[in-house]
């Protein structure tokens, strides 16, 4: 038995350490050739001598670097917040109401999810033409709030099938009513889940590239839409390109920080909690 | 009692019903109707004219890129249900060494490759398959698995092996924690009574894990399919659809045809076309809601 339990620690070893390597090495690659000049690219072994941060410096003269970010920011911030203030009410009615309701809201958020965008964005083109929202910001934010609001309405509604009925009737009791059995029963229980996922958001319409190609020309740049255009002409720049591709992966590093952050909150109160209500 | 809302999340649930209906339902419809017009800028004279399935007609027959782009997404669609099969074996594999949970570390790892955008990833393949200072390469000239003229993605094989595996890097760490949350549903009261009945782990995988995990599995490869329907970002940034029209899939196609050239009218057939295939399969996924919502619940974990 002792026998056992060494070789599958062994193998689970393994497996992290392949994981880590398969994942990580390509990122990591990625960010050093941001920071790394050309002939050390092509050489292949970098020294410390080669560190350089040349291609920011580059890449803000050669693009609008302040105004893609606030751009992007903006979008992927707001569409994200709006999102989580109007689908958290639906996700509690779908999963509170039951039947008839609960189905037509869940299920049309899910076939709205799903459907490949694309089909949707000539109509939305020719919409956004005519409420002269082509081209502005205002127009993708709208677009991108209901697109979130779908993710959070079928990522949370399951966990707020999961909170037990009777701590709504002893808020109906205690006298609660509307928003305010939303905010403080069920807020307090979802806090860190709503988080994480209103992040999920954050990051999705940060990396969105098929609207914001489509519905876009001069005046709004997102980040995907750059790098994806810094590509089309015939000298490409890597290393501009992977700074500008650094600066677009850090979301994604700050989300992973923030889910481990809220990983270990939830372990350390499930410690402390043992035996109370489980949500 | 408790059943009712109260009035203002009542309206803001109506108001994202309406905002949902208004980009489900309108969008499908008047993309619809634009398919039955004749809206091709090259012929002026009867532009807006009603052509009923000309359109349809036309993107059978005259189009042969059109055939070419629904056999791309089918080849990326089949590429996706293999990279099921072997996120099915780690999610076994990660089963049979972490049964309880997962080490937080694994998971945000698991996690990490799906939060960077499609747009980096497929830059950091070009990166990587680089015909000059590509580190794949490089290591491929090195072990002659290429020739000094040619380039890892110029050709169509070169193109459709490395959209596999760069989808797969991005995708399967992913797919494989829902193939493993989905093993999780398996009552623990039904795997301690085959412990105490001795069943042999080849009984117990096909008689009690099997039965349980084979309708959750199910909806996680819907959903991967579906991905693949709508991919977008990887191919186009990282082959744009070539070489030629090899990995030219239907999401690149359709934003050529409607929005480069402006065909609205065969635009719309296509995305129509696109549309009824993407609701087949979500008609086979809502049928199956119910256990989505539990796949998504053992999430909490």
């Amino acid at each position: 038995m002792k026998h056992r339990r060494g070789y599958s620690s062994v193998l689970r070893a393994l497996v992290l350490t392949a994981a880590t390597v398969i994942i990580l090495s390509p990122v990591i690659w990625f960010v050093l050739v941001s920071f790394m000049n050309y002939e050390a690219v092509l050489r292949g072994i970098p020294s410390f001598e080669d560190l350089t941060l040349g291609h920011y410096k580059d890449l803000s003269i050669r693009v609008p670097l302040g105004r893609i970010l606030t751009d992007t920011f903006v979008l992927a911030l707001f569409s994200a917040l709006l999102a989580a203030l109007l689908s958290a009410p639906s996700a509690y009615a779908a999963s509170r109401k039951g039947g008839r309701l609960s189905t037509i809201l869940y299920t049309t958020s899910l076939t709205t999810w799903l459907v490949p965008p694309v089909a949707f964005s000539l109509q939305i083109y020719l919409w956004f033409i005519r409420l002269r929202l082509y081209d502005e910001i205002g127009g993708l934010l709208i677009l991108y709030t209901v697109i979130n609001a779908t993710l959070i309405i079928i990522l949370l509604t399951p966990f707020i099938d999961r909170i037990p009925k009777h701590l709504d009737e002893a808020a109906w009791v205690d006298g609660l009513r509307g928003f305010r059995v939303l905010f403080e029963v069920h807020l307090p229980a979802l806090g860190q889940l709503l988080l994480a996922i209103t992040m999920l958001c954050f990051v999705r319409s940060w990396n969105e590239l098929l609207f914001a190609t489509v519905l876009t020309d001069t005046r709004v740049r997102t980040i995907s839409v750059s790098i994806s255009s810094m590509l089309t002409g015939s000298h490409i720049d890597w290393g501009q390109i992977a700074a500008l591709g650094t600066i677009a992966l850090l979301p994604a590093l700050l989300a992973v920080l923030i889910l481990w952050l809220i990983g270990g909150a939830r372990l350390w109160r499930r410690g402390r909690n043992k035996g109370a209500v489980k949500l | 009692m408790p059943e009712s809302l109260g009035t203002g999340p009542k309206l803001t649930v109506w108001l994202v019903a309406l905002l949902l209906v208004i980009f489900l339902l309108i969008p499908f419809f008047g993309t619809a109707w634009k398919s039955t017009l004749q809206l091709d800028p090259a012929r002026p004279n009867s532009y807006g004219e009603f052509i009923g399935g000309e359109n349809y007609r036309d993107i059978f027959w005259n189009e042969p890129e059109f055939s070419t782009s629904l056999i791309a997404s089918a080849k990326l669609v089949a590429l996706t249900t293999l990279q099921c099969v072997l996120a099915c074996l780690l999610a076994a594999l990660f089963y049979l060494l972490w049964p309880r949970r997962l080490p937080t570390y694994l998971v945000l790892l698991l996690v990490f490759p799906l939060l960077i955008s499609p747009t980096i990833v497929a830059l950091m393949g070009r990166l990587y398959l680089n015909d000059q200072i590509g580190v794949i390469t490089k290591f491929m000239r090195v072990l002659h698995l290429l020739g000094a003229d040619e380039a890892p993605l110029g050709t169509s094989t070169g193109a459709w092996f490395w959209i596999a595996v760069i989808d797969a890097w991005q995708w399967v760490p992913f797919t494989s924690l829902l193939f493993w949350l989905c093993l999780r549903l398996v009552p623990e009261r039904q795997l301690e009574a085959s412990r105490v009945d001795g069943l042999r782990r080849l009984y117990l995988a096909r008689y009690v894990i099997l039965p349980n995990v084979v309708v959750p599995a199910s909806v996680v490869v819907l959903f991967r399919m579906l991905e693949a329907l709508r991919a977008y970002d990887l191919p186009q940034v990282l082959t744009g659809g070539g070489p030629g029209t090899s990995t030219l899939v239907t999401s690149i196609y359709a934003t050529r045809i409607t929005f480069t050239q402006q065909r609205f009218s065969m635009g719309a057939a296509h995305l129509v076309i696109i549309e009824v295939i993407a609701y087949v399969i979500i008609m086979v996924l809502a049928s199956r809601v119910k256990s989505l919502r539990g796949v998504v619940r053992k999430g909490a974990e």
